[in-house]
C-alpha cells in the first residue's frame, strides 16, 4: 500500500514548521517529510522511488538552500515521480528564479510572507491546477514564447491567440478574474489558460533543451 | 605631392646609383691630385711679405729631404727661371685681370714643364749668404701626402653633392630637387677643382690649371646661380619653370666668355654673379617667406632653409672673420671654408626633400638657438671691438657674458615665434579634461566633449571623421594632417591644418594625442574595475540583505501575530525593493505599474472590493523608474490600499494614471461611506505617513474626503532621462 507524501525542502526550521501546519490543515490525508538541505532532499526522493511505498505527490521547494538550488530539486522530483505537484515557496516574488523553476517542472509558487490562510488556498487552487502567474512572470513568460516560437512550428509547443491575450493581460497586473471580465470569459476558462501556459512552457522548454542536446550532439 | 614615376627605379636603387656616380667622379679628382708633381717642400706662402719662398717644413721621405734641403732655406729659382711671390698663389682668381692670370698660367706651365724633368736644378739662399744649388727628381704626390686641406675639399664637395643626389632620388621629378643638384654639382665642381690646384706643391700642368680654374668659376657661380634659381620657384614658383632654368645658361656663358679670353676682369664673370646670385637668392628668400604665411608647409620648408643660411652664415663669421678680428691674421686657407657647403645644403636638402618638415620642432629648432646664440656672440663680439675699442679677449668675454644671460629669455619668444602656437594650451589642461571625458558616461557627448577638446588644443581648421584609420595617431599629408584613431572617446577622426592652417602638427603633438588616448583608456579602464568592484559590493550586500535578513524576518513573522506580521510583511517588500535597487535592477514604468495593480488587485479582491483600475496603453512606458520613487510610490499605494480595507467601508475602488508635464499622478478614489467622518478629524496615521513619504522625493499628496467617498491624489516628479550606458556588471 502506498503512503501518499507531501515533501517540504527549506532550510528555515520555523518557516517548516509554518508550512508544515498549512499542509496538515490542506491536505490532511498527506504525510509530511521534510528535508533542509538539498543533499537531504536528494536522499528522500532517492528512498521514496526505491521503497514505492511513499509516493510524493507534494512538493513545497525553497530554491535557496545551503548546498545547492532548489532548482536541481525540482529536476531530481520531475525526472523520479513525475505526476508528482512542485510548488516552489519563496520569500520574495524574485521573477527569474521563479520562471526558471516554472521551467523546469513548477506547478506554480508561493510567497511565504502571504498571511497562513491565504497559502492554504492558493496551495488549494495550485494543486487543483489553478495556479496564479504574477504580471513579472507573465511577461518573461511572453518574451519566452515569443523568442521560442520561431523555433518550432508544433503546436502543443505554442500559445493560441487566447493564451497570448491572458498573458498579456497578466502582465498589466490583471487578476485571472479580471482578466475574465475584460475577456467576457469565464473566471475558469481563463484559469485553464494559465495551467496550459504551465504545461506549454514546461513542454516547450523541455523539447527545447532536447533540441539544445541534439544540436551539442548529447542524444 | 607629384605623383612619382618610378620607371623600375626604386627610390633606394636610384640613390645607390647617384652616390656610386659621385664616389666615382670623387675617385677622379683625387687619381687627378696624385698625378702631380711632389717635392715634399712647404713654404711660408704670400702672406710673408719678405720671403714667400722661404722654406718652412720638409716632408719626410720626400725628394727634398733626401736632397738635404732644411728648412730656412729660401727657394730662389727652378731651371734658372726666377721665383716670384705671386707663383704661390693659391687661386689664380685673386689676381682678377685676365693678363695677370694668363701669365700666372704661363708660368706654372712653365715651372710644371720643368718639375717633371730628370734633375731639375733648384737654387736656394741658404739663409747665412750662401746659396746652393740642388737637383731634384720629383715624383708624383703620394696618397698620404694629399694633406688635411685637400681631404676637407674632397669631403666637403662629395658631402654636397650625396645630400642633393639623396634628394633627388627621393623626388626624381621635382624641378626644385633638380635645381638644388644643380647647384650643389656647381659647389662640389667648384670645391673639388680648387681642392686640386689649391694644395699643389709648386706648379701643376698649365693645361690642367687652366681647365681647373674655368671649371672652378663655372662651379661656384653655377652653385650661386642655381640656389637663386631654387627659390624663384620653391617652395612657390614665382615664374615659369623654364624662366628658372634659363637663368641656369648664366654660368655656362661666363665661363664660355672666360675661356674665350672675353673677359678681362673675372670678378664680373665670378665675384659679381656669385654675389649677385646670393643677393638675388636672399631677397627671394624672405619673399618666400611672406607668400607662405598661410601654407604651413612652405613655412616649414623656407624654415629650414633660413636655417641654413643663418648656419654657413655663423660658420663662415667663426672661421673667417673671427680670427682675423683678434689680431691674427688670416691664415685659414679659402679650402677650408668650403666646408660650409656642407652645413649649407643639409638643411636645403631637408627644404626641397620636405623630409618630416613636421618632425622640426624636436631638434633643428635647437640647433637654430644654438646658432642664434653664436651669431649674437659675434656680432656683439664685433661692436664692442670696433666700436667701444675693448680689448679683444675682454671685450670677448663680456660678450660671452651678456649673450649667456641675455639670451636665454629672448629664446621661449623665439621658439613661440617659430613654432607658430600662437595660443599654445597647455597640456595639462587637455590632460584635466581628458579625464572629465572619461568621466562622461553618455557616449555622444563623451565624443563631443572630446572634438572640443581637440578643437581647443590643435585649434584644427576642420575635424573629420576617419574611415579605416590605424589604431595609432600619424601625422599624415607632411604634417597637414593628424590622424587620430578609435578611443573611449570616440571615433577615429582626422584633424586637419593645426593652428588655423598656419602650422604644421609636429611630433610633439601627436605624442600629446597619443599620450591622451593612453590616458583616457587606462583611467577608463580603472575607473570600470573600480565601479566593477563596488558593483560586485553592493550584489554581494544585496544578496545577504535579501537571503540572510529576508529569512529571519520570514521566520519571525511566523511566529508573530496579526499586526507585527503585517508590518512585517511591508518590511519584506521594502527589503525586495531594496535589494533589487542595490542589484543595478532596472524597473521599468509599466512593469512598477502593473506589479503595483496586481497586489493591490489582490489585497482588495480578498476583501471583496471591487477595483477599476483600467490598464495602460504598452506604449511610452518603458522609461526607467528610480528606485526612490518607485519606493515611496509602492508603499503609499499599499498605504492607501490597507486605509481602504481597514477603515473606509468601501466597496469599489478606481485608480487611474496620469503621465506627463514632468509628472506621474495616481489617483485613487473609494466610495466608502465612513470618508465623511474620517475627514472631519484629524487625518489617519497612515495618511500622514503617506504625505510624508510622497513629500521626501518631491511630489504632494492630496486627501479630498467628499460624502461620495475619499480621492487620494499622488503626484511626483518623473522625467522621461535620457538612458544612461549600463554599467560593467560581474554577475
Amino acid at each position: 500500500m502506498t503512503n501518499a507524501t507531501c515533501l517540504i525542502v527549506e532550510d528555515n526550521h520555523q518557516t517548516a514548521v509554518f508550512l508544515a501546519g498549512i499542509v496538515g490543515r490542506a491536505f490532511p490525508e498527506l504525510a509530511v517529510r521534510h528535508a533542509a538541505s538539498f543533499a537531504e532532499a536528494k536522499g528522500m526522493i532517492a528512498l521514496c522511488r526505491n521503497a514505492r511505498q511513499a509516493q510524493i505527490e507534494l512538493a513545497l521547494v525553497d530554491l535557496s538552500l545551503p548546498d545547492g538550488s532548489g532548482l536541481d530539486v525540482i529536476g531530481q522530483l520531475t525526472g523520479a515521480s513525475p505526476q508528482s505537484t512542485i510548488i516552489v515557496t519563496t520569500t520574495f516574488a524574485d521573477d527569474d528564479s521563479i520562471f526558471q523553476s516554472l521551467t523546469r517542472g513548477a506547478r506554480g509558487y508561493i510567497l511565504k510572507s502571504e498571511p497562513p490562510a491565504m497559502i492554504e488556498q492558493l496551495l488549494i487552487r495550485i494543486r487543483q491546477g489553478e495556479p496564479s502567474l504574477s504580471p513579472a512572470v507573465a511577461i518573461r513568460v511572453l518574451n519566452y514564447f515569443s523568442r521560442h516560437s520561431r523555433l518550432t512550428e508544433d503546436p502543443v509547443e505554442q500559445l493560441s491567440a487566447r493564451e497570448t491575450e491572458t498573458l498579456k493581460l497578466i502582465a498589466k497586473g490583471l487578476t485571472a478574474a479580471e482578466v475574465a471580465t475584460e475577456l467576457g470569459l469565464k473566471p475558469q476558462t481563463v484559469t485553464s489558460y494559465i495551467k496550459v501556459i504551465y504545461q506549454k512552457l514546461n513542454i516547450n522548454s523541455r523539447a527545447e533543451a532536447a533540441r539544445e542536446a541534439i544540436r551539442m550532439g548529447l542524444i | 605631392m607629384l605623383p612619382r614615376h618610378d620607371g623600375g627605379f626604386g627610390p633606394s636603387r636610384r640613390l645607390h646609383v647617384v652616390m656610386l656616380l659621385a664616389l666615382l667622379l670623387a675617385l677622379t679628382v683625387i687619381a687627378t691630385a696624385l698625378t702631380r708633381p711632389w717635392s715634399g717642400l712647404e713654404f711660408a706662402g704670400v702672406d710673408e711679405q719678405e720671403k714667400p719662398w722661404r722654406v718652412t717644413a720638409v716632408a719626410v721621405d720626400s725628394p727634398a729631404a733626401q736632397a738635404g734641403i732644411a728648412a730656412g732655406w729660401t727657394l730662389l729659382s727652378i731651371a734658372g727661371e726666377k721665383l716670384e711671390a705671386s707663383d704661390l698663389l693659391e687661386d689664380p682668381d685673386a689676381l682678377f685681370d685676365r693678363n695677370l692670370i694668363d701669365r700666372f698660367l704661363k708660368r706654372q706651365a712653365q715651372f710644371a714643364r720643368h718639375l717633371t724633368e730628370a734633375q731639375t736644378e733648384f737654387m736656394f739662399a741658404d739663409g747665412q749668404g750662401g746659396t746652393r744649388t740642388v737637383h731634384l727628381d720629383l715624383v708624383h704626390t703620394p696618397l698620404r701626402e694629399l694633406g688635411l686641406l685637400f681631404w676637407v675639399q674632397w669631403l666637403a664637395g662629395l658631402g654636397s653633392l650625396a645630400l642633393a643626389g639623396w634628394v633627388l632620388a627621393v623626388r626624381p621629378r621635382d624641378f626644385a630637387a633638380r635645381l638644388l643638384f644643380i647647384s650643389a654639382s656647381g659647389s662640389a665642381l667648384g670645391i673639388w677643382s680648387s681642392a686640386i690646384y689649391t694644395t699643389r706643391d709648386i706648379a701643376i700642368d698649365g693645361a690642367l690649371f687652366r681647365v681647373l680654374s674655368i671649371m672652378n668659376g663655372l662651379g661656384i657661380v653655377t652653385f650661386a646661380i642655381a640656389f637663386a634659381a631654387l627659390l624663384l620657384v620653391y617652395p612657390r614658383p614665382f615664374v615659369t619653370r623654364s624662366a628658372a632654368a634659363a637663368m641656369l645658361l648664366l654660368p655656362i656663358l661666363a665661363s664660355i666668355a672666360e675661356a674665350g679670353g672675353w673677359v678681362d676682369d673675372v670678378r664680373w664673370t665670378r665675384v659679381m654673379l656669385v654675389a649677385g646670385g646670393l643677393l638675388i637668392a636672399l631677397v627671394l628668400a624672405l619673399a618666400q617667406w611672406r607668400v607662405s604665411l598661410r601654407d604651413p608647409l612652405a613655412r616649414a620648408a623656407m624654415r629650414w632653409i633660413f636655417l641654413s643660411l643663418l648656419a654657413s652664415l655663423v660658420f663662415f663669421a667663426a672661421v673667417a672673420v673671427l680670427p682675423s678680428l683678434h689680431g691674427r691674421s688670416l691664415t685659414i686657407p679659402q679650402g677650408y671654408m668650403m666646408a660650409f657647403s656642407l652645413v649649407f645644403f643639409s638643411g636645403i636638402a631637408v627644404a626641397v626633400a620636405r623630409y618630416r618638415l613636421f618632425s622640426i620642432e624636436n631638434w633643428a629648432h635647437r640647433l637654430l638657438f644654438y646658432l642664434l646664440g653664436a651669431l649674437l656672440l659675434f656680432l656683439l663680439d664685433v661692436a664692442l671691438v670696433n666700436v667701444m675699442h675693448m680689448a679683444s679677449d675682454l671685450a670677448f668675454g663680456i660678450a660671452l657674458l651678456v649673450v649667456g644671460f641675455g639670451y636665454l629669455p629672448l629664446r621661449s619668444r623665439i621658439w613661440r615665434w617659430l613654432t607658430g602656437s600662437m595660443h599654445a594650451t597647455s597640456s595639462d589642461r587637455a590632460f584635466a579634461a581628458a579625464s572629465g571625458i572619461v568621466l562622461e558616461p553618455i557616449a555622444e557627448e563623451r565624443e563631443k566633449r572630446w572634438h572640443r577638446m581637440l578643437e581647443q588644443h590643435f585649434q584644427p581648421l576642420t575635424i573629420l571623421p576617419a574611415v579605416d584609420a590605424a589604431p595609432e595617431v600619424f601625422i599624415g599629408a607632411e604634417g597637414l594632417q593628424l590622424v587620430v584613431p578609435a578611443s573611449t572617446a570616440g571615433a577615429a577622426v582626422i584633424l586637419c591644418g593645426k593652428a588655423g592652417g598656419r602650422a604644421l602638427f609636429q611630433t610633439a603633438d601627436a605624442e600629446l594625442a597619443d599620450s591622451l588616448i593612453r590616458f583616457m583608456s587606462s583611467f577608463g579602464e580603472g575607473r570600470s574595475a573600480y565601479v566593477r568592484g563596488a558593483t560586485a559590493e553592493r550584489m554581494r550586500i544585496a544578496r545577504d540583505l535579501h537571503d540572510d535578513v529576508g529569512a529571519r524576518l520570514l521566520s519571525a513573522m511566523h511566529q508573530s501575530d496579526e499586526t507585527v506580521r503585517s508590518l512585517l510583511k511591508d518590511t519584506l517588500a521594502d527589503i525586495r525593493t531594496l535589494s533589487g535597487a542595490l542589484a543595478g535592477e532596472i524597473v521599468p514604468l509599466n512593469q512598477f505599474l502593473a506589479e503595483t495593480r496586481h497586489e493591490a488587485s489582490e489585497r482588495l479582491a480578498q476583501c471583496g472590493i471591487g477595483l477599476t483600475w483600467p490598464p495602460l496603453a504598452d506604449d511610452n512606458l518603458e522609461q526607467p523608474v528610480d528606485y526612490r520613487q518607485r519606493k515611496a510610490l509602492a508603499s503609499a499605494i499599499r498605504e492607501v490600499v490597507t486605509n481602504i480595507i481597514k477603515h473606509s467601508g468601501a466597496d469599489k475602488v478606481c485608480v487611474s494614471i496620469e503621465q506627463g508635464a514632468g509628472l506621474l499622478t495616481v489617483i485613487i478614489a473609494d466610495n466608502g461611506r465612513l470618508a465623511a467622518n474620517g475627514g472631519v478629524g484629524k487625518p489617519h496615521n497612515g495618511l500622514r505617513n503617506i504625505d510624508q513619504r510622497i513629500r521626501d522625493i518631491g511630489g504632494t499628496a492630496h486627501f479630498n474626503w467628499s460624502p461620495t467617498g475619499l480621492t487620494v491624489t499622488l503626484s511626483v516628479p518623473f522625467e522621461a532621462a535620457p538612458t544612461p550606458e549600463p554599467e560593467p556588471r560581474s554577475k
